[in-house]
């Protein structure tokens, strides 16, 4: 699964950002979304992990774009995204509720991450699997943040 | 925030900062910093602006760099 798919628009679940506006820097777009994709083609973090966080990023930030990924390929269901929508993590697994609860206050709240919070990543993802967590909700925040800016993403 | 490293550094004998930290995955922080020396290198942009702005970002959350 790729972070970032070249060529899809946000109909097909995936975001125009890098298309649309790095086009005009050909070199730079390819090093930004090999730099994306090292993160998600890895094996440091499930794809369900990746989808779930990029499509709770997005509705926070009010982006169309599905980034990370979202649908049967990466394990994500319908109940997955009503459960996001409400922000209502109960119902995922220890290491997910984790992730969403600081890749909710990536965007909007970086401060308030606590030592609890990257301890209880760091225990349930490992060392790698933390950083890959933390460089990833990261990015997808960018790349929202990016498309909204420039208006792609409304 | 806290005011000590979260994680500790992934190279013996080198303390936790922002690159002994990603080391922990190898290959994101190489692609981030083949990612970002290209950026800072590219010229369209003076050097100068990109170093204010940066600067300025830097304050604004609270970074150290």
């Amino acid at each position: 699964m790729l972070l970032i798919q070249p060529g899809d628009g946000v109909e097909n679940g995936e975001s125009p950002v890098l298309d649309s506006i790095f086009q005009h820097r050909p070199e730079l777009a390819e090093k930004y979304r090999t730099f994306l994709n090292s993160l998600s083609q890895s094996d440091l973090l499930p794809p369900r992990l990746l989808a779930l966080c990029g499509r709770r990023i997005s509705h926070i930030h009010g982006c169309a774009a599905k980034v990370g990924g979202a649908g049967p390929e990466a394990g994500f269901s319908a109940e997955d995204e009503a459960a996001l929508l409400a922000g209502d993590f109960s119902g995922f697994s220890v290491s997910e509720q984790a992730a969403l609860e600081v890749a909710e206050l990536i965007s909007f709240a970086h401060h308030q991450i606590s030592d609890a919070q990257v301890s209880l990543l760091n225990e349930q993802l490992g060392h790698a699997g933390c950083v890959a967590l933390l460089t990833a909700v990261s990015f997808i925040d960018v790349n929202c943040r990016l498309g909204l800016v420039y208006g792609l993403e409304a | 925030m806290s005011s000590v490293p979260r994680l500790p550094s992934a190279i013996p004998g080198e303390e936790a900062d922002f690159r002994t930290v990603m080391a922990h995955a190898p290959d994101v922080l190489a692609r981030f910093f083949d990612l970002y020396a290209r950026f800072w290198q590219q010229g369209l942009v003076s050097a100068e602006l990109k170093e204010m702005t940066r600067i300025r970002n830097a304050r604004i959350t609270d970074c150290g760099y």
